[in-house]
């Protein structure tokens, strides 16, 4: 391009378009950039989806909705009508109320052990990326050691002996499946955070604090934290989801409190039904579906957030 | 004679994938003749570690430093799971099971070595694991070694249609995405992988079952369903494979779409990386047609991220199978695991997760150095 403009003879009017073609191009690219980081109405979407959720879960107590617990006579594995806007389930529960009630305990089961990933795990990986060495070698043999029993095998095996179903209290068994969840996230949010952390901590901003005089614990908080974020909440987002379907996969085998109301015991008891009442799964399953589809979709979007950010420089 | 001599020398020149074929002439000519699974597995096992370390002998010792701590560990960690449940009584009434006596209980004590500190007791159960005797269960009346054999190979099969299904579909809609990528092609496979991967497979195998086999839903006069195929209850392969094959239709599908979703977005990213490259465009300078630059030239070099994560994504694998299997009635290591827990067969349980995670643990193992002895790349480093 600049070849062939220094080759054509400098007359006035020629600059002035080549001018207004680099120009347009750079707009082009401009608005391609903000168009790649906007976030599109699918995002607001499931974000909208997810604070609903929540918000019914929570204040599930305050609503308008039937007792979950409640049997109502006569309307046993009816569907969706006026008065049960889900249907009935094979005992009379009303439907719509237990998908909202069971939301509760499928949301805060995962979200407690995506915490306490995110928590562990970011520490694990911040300290193993940066100080590197032995400790790093040392930390990544555990991980892996850890990620060496399938996931759902490595749950159910733990709250299978140490709370076993029926001679452990409801309360034991729920603590017991989201600590095992939460093993389940440290490794992976570990990982992240640690290869984020390479990159991050060989960068020259890195190297001009540290010639700076600052501490290391001062310049992982405030230089290397910062920068692994996004990838940590990315990633974050999405084991949750994968959480999700954890904790509805342990109801199906029967242990961890299978007494109360969540998505996955809903499905696991009305899958015998499913001839009869298909709306028994169909509806909880659903929920459970657009709940997950949600959190990929948002850990996708804030993942190419981030790298635009990253070749954008 | 000369013709043997040219393939021992093939054989000396490229000893990984000599000895991969051998692997798995062990493993098929194994079966064949009817040789025990676990010695073929073992045999074809040696073979490749033995042609990865003719390849690149110090990567396989590393992995091997990794592998021995990660096997006593994972081994110590399930032993610990059943000896966690109480003092030498308790576990001895577990293994007697529901009727046991007090006479009975001492009995056991003496002969399980109950009452030895736990270091022994581990490497005790540990010679005894190896030697294939993990305890009887006492609720089945049968040793739990062969309760494992007899589910895992429909386990192994549930898996194995479901690789190959996800694959058959990832494959193509990977590549077709990336020839499309970012146009409405692009975007629809996109999406729909997106939503595939969003569906737990168990969500998916009660909803496959409801249309596919009970029927559907009826609302009034219409009804959207059918009953094509059959929901539960296993056939084996030998008795009719039409049959066999229709029982394990819906299984495998709910168990593949998950994975291919999975497969089909690593492929595309990859895809779009290849056909960026320089010698995509020659080829296109070249006038070689879309088709053939697609298949011919970008598929094998952006595939490589795909068979590792192949490799590594058994472990997502085996979990969705075990629920699929309980959720179809398949008598595979799912089904067991989920009776046993029930049933407090603990004996059982324990037996389940130690062959489920050293199985993980070999595969992975393995992958790594099928990995070493078959990318092109990573051989040639050496030479």
């Amino acid at each position: 391009m600049s070849g062939l403009e220094t080759a054509l003879p400098p007359s006035s009017s020629e600059r002035v378009t080549v001018n207004v073609d680099a120009e347009a191009a750079i707009l082009a690219e401009a608005e391609e950039t903000y168009q790649a980081r906007k976030l599109g109405f699918w995002f607001w979407a499931s974000a909208g989806w997810l604070v609903l959720l929540v918000l019914s879960a929570v204040f599930a107590d305050l609503l308008p909705l039937k007792d979950p617990t409640a049997t109502f006579r006569g309307v046993a594995r009816d569907g969706p009508s006026a008065a049960h806007w889900f249907g009935a389930d094979n005992i009379g529960h009303d439907v719509f109320s237990r998908t909202i009630y069971g939301a509760r305990r499928s949301l805060a089961v995962a979200t407690v052990a995506t915490l306490v990933g995110f928590t562990v795990g970011g520490i694990v990986g911040l300290v193993s990326g940066f100080y590197r060495r032995t400790l790093d070698d040392a930390i990544v043999a555990v991980l892996d050691i850890m990620l060496a029993i399938p996931g759902l095998v490595l749950a159910l095996a733990l709250v299978a002996f140490f709370a076993p179903p029926g001679t452990a209290s409801p309360t034991a068994q729920t603590v017991w499946a989201t600590f095992a969840l939460s093993i389940l996230a440290v490794p992976t949010i570990a990982r992240v955070a640690r290869a984020q952390t390479m990159v991050w901590a060989d960068r020259d901003f890195v190297l001009a604090s540290r010639t700076l005089g600052t501490r290391n614990l001062r310049i992982i908080v405030r230089e290397v934290l910062p920068n692994i974020l996004p990838a940590m909440v990315s990633i974050a987002f999405i084991g949750l989801a994968a959480l999700i379907v954890v904790e509805a996969a342990l109801a199906f085998f029967g242990v961890g409190d299978v007494s109360g109301v969540s998505w996955g015991i809903m499905i696991q008891n009305g899958r015998s039904q499913v001839d009869r009442a298909p709306h028994m799964v169909l509806f909880p399953a659903l929920f459970m579906f657009m709940t997950i589809l949600s959190l990929n979709f948002i850990g996708d979007q804030v993942r190419t957030l981030f790298d635009v950010r990253e070749s954008g420089i | 004679m000369r013709r043997l001599r040219t393939l021992t020398n093939a054989a000396r020149h490229n000893p990984g994938l000599t000895t991969t074929a051998g692997a798995l002439v062990v493993l098929v000519g194994g079966w064949l003749v009817g040789l025990p699974m676990l010695w073929a597995f073992l045999g074809a096992f040696a073979l490749i570690v033995v042609g990865a370390s003719a390849v690149n002998g110090r990567y396989v010792r590393r992995r091997l430093l990794i592998l021995v701590p990660t096997l006593v560990l994972v081994t110590a960690f399930t032993f610990y799971l059943q000896n966690s449940r109480g003092d030498a009584r308790d576990l001895a009434f577990n293994i007697l099971g529901p009727g046991g006596t007090e006479a009975g209980v001492d009995e056991i004590v003496q002969e399980f070595h109950l009452d030895e500190p736990l270091h022994t007791r581990y490497l005790l159960w540990l010679s005894d694991a190896v030697r294939g005797d993990l305890g009887r269960s006492a609720i089945q009346g049968q040793p739990v070694s062969e309760v494992i054999a007899n589910a895992a190979p429909v386990s192994l099969q549930l898996m194995l249609y479901a690789q190959v299904l996800a694959l058959a579909v990832a494959v193509p809609a990977g590549v077709y995405a990336a020839y499309k990528a970012n146009r409405r092609g692009d975007r629809v496979a996109s999406t729909v992988a997106l939503a595939a991967l969003s569906i737990p497979n168990f969500v998916l195998a009660v909803v496959l079952i409801l249309f596919f086999a009970l029927g559907g839903i009826r609302t009034g006069d219409t009804s959207i369903g059918s009953t094509w195929l059959p929901a539960a209850r296993y056939v084996p392969f030998g008795e009719d494979p039409v049959e066999h094959f229709r029982h394990m239709a819906l299984p495998a599908i709910a168990l593949a779409l998950g994975q291919a979703a999975g497969y089909m977005r690593i492929l595309r990213s990859d895809m779009i990386g290849t056909l960026q490259e320089n010698f995509i465009t020659t080829a296109k300078a070249k006038g070689v047609s879309d088709r053939r630059i697609l298949w011919a030239h970008a598929l094998r070099p952006s595939s490589f991220t795909l068979l590792t994560v192949f490799g590594v994504n058994t472990a997502t694998l085996v979990g969705g199978a075990l629920i699929i299997e309980t959720l179809f009635t398949l008598p595979g290591l799912g089904t067991v695991l989920g009776t046993a827990i029930f049933q407090k067969d603990f004996l059982v349980v324990q037996g389940v997760v130690l062959v489920v995670a050293v199985g993980f643990v070999l595969v992975n193992f393995l992958v790594d150095l099928l990995y070493a002895v078959l990318d092109p790349r990573v051989r040639h480093v050496r030479a």
